[in-house]
Parts: C-alpha cells; structure tokens; sequence
C-alpha cells in the first residue's frame, strides 16, 4: 500500500494552505517533512489522517496512529489507561502484555497508575508514543515530536522510538522545522517551501540517532539548508 | 515535614468552625441589640423553637416534603438538562431554536414565575416547577458548555485510533462531562432547596418547610422562623455533601479497581 498525496488542495476559509499538492512516501521508512512554520506540514499529517477535509486524492493504509504536537492524554485515565484506550477492541486477556511491554519500553511502567498532570513534558510525550505504538496501524504520524525537548532529552527519544520502531516496524512520517531533529532521525527528508516539495533527501538508515558530523550527515545539512533558505 | 503537614490539616478543618463561631456572636450581638426578638432572636428562644419543633409529626413531614420536592425538582431539571444539552450539542438547528427558551427562563424573574404558578399549578408540584424553571438554564448551559469542550481536540484521539462510540462515552465524555459540571451540580443543588423553600413560603404550600416559614413570620414567631431557617440551612448543606460523599466513594472505589 502506497502512501501519498496526489492534487490535494486544502483551504481554511478562504485561505489555500495546499494547492494541488503531490508528495509519495517512502514506505517502511522514517520520513520527515522539513519546512517553515505555517507552510502546511501538519495539514498533511490531518489529512493523512483522515481528521480534516480536502479535495484530491489520497493513498493511505486503513490503519493510521498519530502522535500529536500536544501528546492529548486524557485527563482522567491513568498512564495505563490512556494507552489501553485505543486498544479496548482486542481480547481482555491480550492487553496487558502489550502495554506492559510498551510502557517498559518507554520507561513508564513505574508510572503507570500515574494521571497525565503529574507527569513531565517528556513523560506524556512518551505515553502518547506506547499508544501510538500500541495501535496496530501500519503508518505512524507524528507533529513536531521532539519541539520543546532539550538536547538530552531530545536524543533519548530519538532512542525509544527507534527502540520501538524496530520492534514494531512500521512506516513513519514526522513533520519539524529543524533540521538537525530531520538529520538525527529520519531516512527521508522532503524540504517543503513555497507549497510544494523543493528538495528530497537520502539518508542512509541507522538503528540509533545519526551523527550530525560525519560527511554524509554535513553534506545533508548544507543541502536542506540551502533548499530551505532558496527564494522561490 | 509531616507534623507540619498535619498541623496545616488541622488549621484549614478548624477555620471555617471559627467563621461559624463568628457568624453566631455577631447574631447574639444583633439579638441582644434588638432586645425584642421581633427582628433577631435570641439564639436560646431558637433553640428552644428548634427543639419544640423537632418533637412534633407535622415538622418532619413538612421537612420531608420539601426535600422531596428539592430532590424531584432537581433530577426533572438534570435529566432534562443534559438530553437537551446533548441534543444541542449534536444538532446545531436545534441548539439556534432552543436558545431563546433559555435565555428567556434565564432573565424572566423568579417571582413572575412564582405568581404564574401560582393560580395554575397544584400547590404539591408548584415549588418543584418554579425552581425547575430557575435551576434548568443554569443546568444545561452547564452540561452544554461541557459536551462542547469534548468535542475538543481530545476528541480527535478516538477518532484517528477509530475508538468505538461507547468506549469514548464512557472512557473520555462522560468523565470529563462530570469533572466539569461536578461544582455546579452541587451548588445549584443548595440553590434548589432555597428555590423551593421560597416558593413554598410565597405559596403557603401546606406540609412544608416555607410553608412553616410563612405560618412563623405571619405570627410573628421570629425563634421559630429562625429555626426553621437553621432546619433549611441544614437540609441544603445534607444534600450537597450526600453527593459529594458519594462522589467521593464511587471514585475512589473505581480508582481502587481500575489500578494495574
């Protein structure tokens, strides 16, 4: 199953933040959308999925989890439950396994009777990724998942989503403005300016964060920021 | 550490007992100022009547027809509230016709109410519907400001996992429904024995609280109307804290079953 974008516009009101948008996923990959704020990267991921309207075509697979900007943990349900939540369709007996395993992953399973208000920033972060894990979908969204993260902090959950990643493999696209969270986790990278797709970038996979100083990485870096500083 | 912890426990439980101390020397003052009991009685003729009161059937029965129609006046209104919230929540065209029913309940003043009812409602139910109609916009606009905000984008965590339409009642509505209403619904529980109380009074509804209200202030029995004024107080405060240990026990009851 293919994942893409073919001539979609999407409008807010009378303001076009698409216009007649193509973009085609790399499948089974970590891939990143690279741009500006306001240029329409999370408009991708909502149409993805399926959370706004649009007119075009769109290629996805049925199953999609999402981990948003703002984590959205339900108040009232403990760490456990907020990842169980969207996993309440399979048998009783399979769950806890499943979110044991996820929230040990994550570091989080001394936390698990924990509500989301006693937890940090990075915390909740981690419990919106064990559900978005979790769910058996097929493709992984995820809006600007490291913002407000401190380096530290920032490359250790590079660390539990690859960690994650590799055992629960699936296709992931995030969506960032800067360019070295783009070098240290993804293995594409689309440059987004002026409405469309002004650069595509390679790089070559690895099982932990990428070293942002190797030639490969430098050279990436040089390219992304002369796409995204280009006048078009 | 904790000693101070429990002497801060101790404090706040003992600051409001403080507050009622006052409430009652300022009224022993206010009392010995009258000197003739015709505006503030003394606290011991209210005593007294409160202890006069308590012996005989009719206080009881007055007492507890006034609950009863609190507590019926107050469930028509919740249930109705929150179907017609949800209704207006769910269907815009109804939510732009039903608005100016509320607004109109809103702003009309209780005593046009009172009046209205008066010649055309049976004295039993008179009290139920008057504080019926002053309780339920406060109600719904209550429970349709908290359905709205689960519209939210909290909402949209069920709908990308596609979580099934009970499980979002019942794991993400319906509790955030309660922890946002919770304050109101116990707030305008004691409004609704006040609401009821003062219509049975203007009313002179028999077998009842206002209506024993109305019978001391027409005889000018002013311990009694103070005592009967104690009673009300009393019963509001019953009510409120009868739902707020309830709701108390049954959360910390399904928290108990809920950990892992």
């Amino acid at each position: 199953m293919s994942i893409a974008l073919k001539n979609v516009t999407k409008k807010y009101d009378d303001r076009i933040v698409l216009n007649d948008f193509f973009i085609s996923f790399e499948e089974g990959k970590i891939n990143c959308i690279l741009g500006p704020s306001g240029i329409g990267k999370t408009t991708i991921l909502r149409v993805l999925a399926g959370l706004t309207d649009y007119s075009g075509f769109v290629e996805r697979p049925e199953k999609v989890s999402y981990i948003f900007q703002d984590s959205r943990l339900l108040p009232n349900l403990t760490v456990w439950e907020n990842v169980e939540y969207v996993i309440l369709d399979i048998p009783k007996e399979q769950r806890p396994p499943l979110i044991k395993n996820l929230l040990e992953l994550t570091e989080l399973y001394d936390r698990r009777n924990d509500f989301p208000q006693s937890l940090s920033g990075g915390m909740a972060r981690r419990v919106a990724i064990a559900r978005a894990y979790a769910y058996s979908a097929d493709l992984l969204l995820m809006d600007e998942p490291f913002s407000a993260l401190d380096t530290g902090l920032k490359l250790r959950q590079i660390a539990v989503y690859k960690t994650l990643a590799s055992k629960y493999p699936r296709t992931s696209i995030f969506v960032s403005h800067d360019i070295d969270e783009a070098l240290l986790f993804a293995d594409k990278v689309f440059v987004m300016a002026d409405g469309k797709i002004a650069e595509t970038i390679n790089l070559t996979p690895t099982g932990d964060y990428r070293d942002l100083f190797s030639p490969e990485t430098l050279n990436a870096k040089k390219r992304l920021f002369e796409a995204l500083t280009k006048k078009y | 550490m904790r000693n101070k912890a429990l002497y801060n426990k101790l404090i706040y439980r003992l600051l409001p007992l403080v507050t009622i101390v006052l409430m009652i020397a300022l009224w022993a003052i206010a009392a010995w100022l009258d000197g003739t009991e015709l505006v503030f009685p003394k606290l011991s003729t209210t005593l007294k009547d409160l202890y006069g009161a308590v012996t005989q059937a009719e206080f009881w029965k007055s007492v507890g027809n006034t609950a009863l129609r609190a507590v019926l006046s107050f469930c028509i209104a919740f249930v109705a509230a929150i179907a017609l919230s949800l209704l207006a929540v769910k269907h815009k065209p109804f939510a732009a016709m039903f608005y100016p029913v509320v607004v109109l309940l809103r702003a009309l003043p209780t005593i046009s109410i009172i009046f209205i009812c008066y010649l055309s409602v049976k004295s039993w139910y008179r009290a139920v519907l008057i504080s019926f109609l002053v309780i339920f916009p406060t109600l719904y606009s209550s429970f349709y400001t908290a359905f709205k905000q689960t519209e939210g984008p909290l909402a949209e965590v069920g709908v990308v996992y596609g979580v099934k339409r009970r499980y979002v009642l019942t794991k993400y509505v319906i509790p955030s429904v309660w922890e946002y209403v919770f304050s109101d619904i116990v707030s305008i529980l004691s409004l609704t024995v006040k609401l009821v109380v003062a219509a049975e009074a203007i009313t002179a509804t028999r077998n009842s609280l206002g209506g024993l209200m109305h019978r001391g202030q027409v005889n000018l029995d002013m311990g009694l109307l103070f005592a009967y004024t104690v009673v009300a107080i009393l019963l509001a405060y019953a009510m409120e804290l009868v739902v707020r240990l309830t709701a108390k026990i049954v959360k910390g009851a399904s928290l108990k079953c809920r950990l892992h």
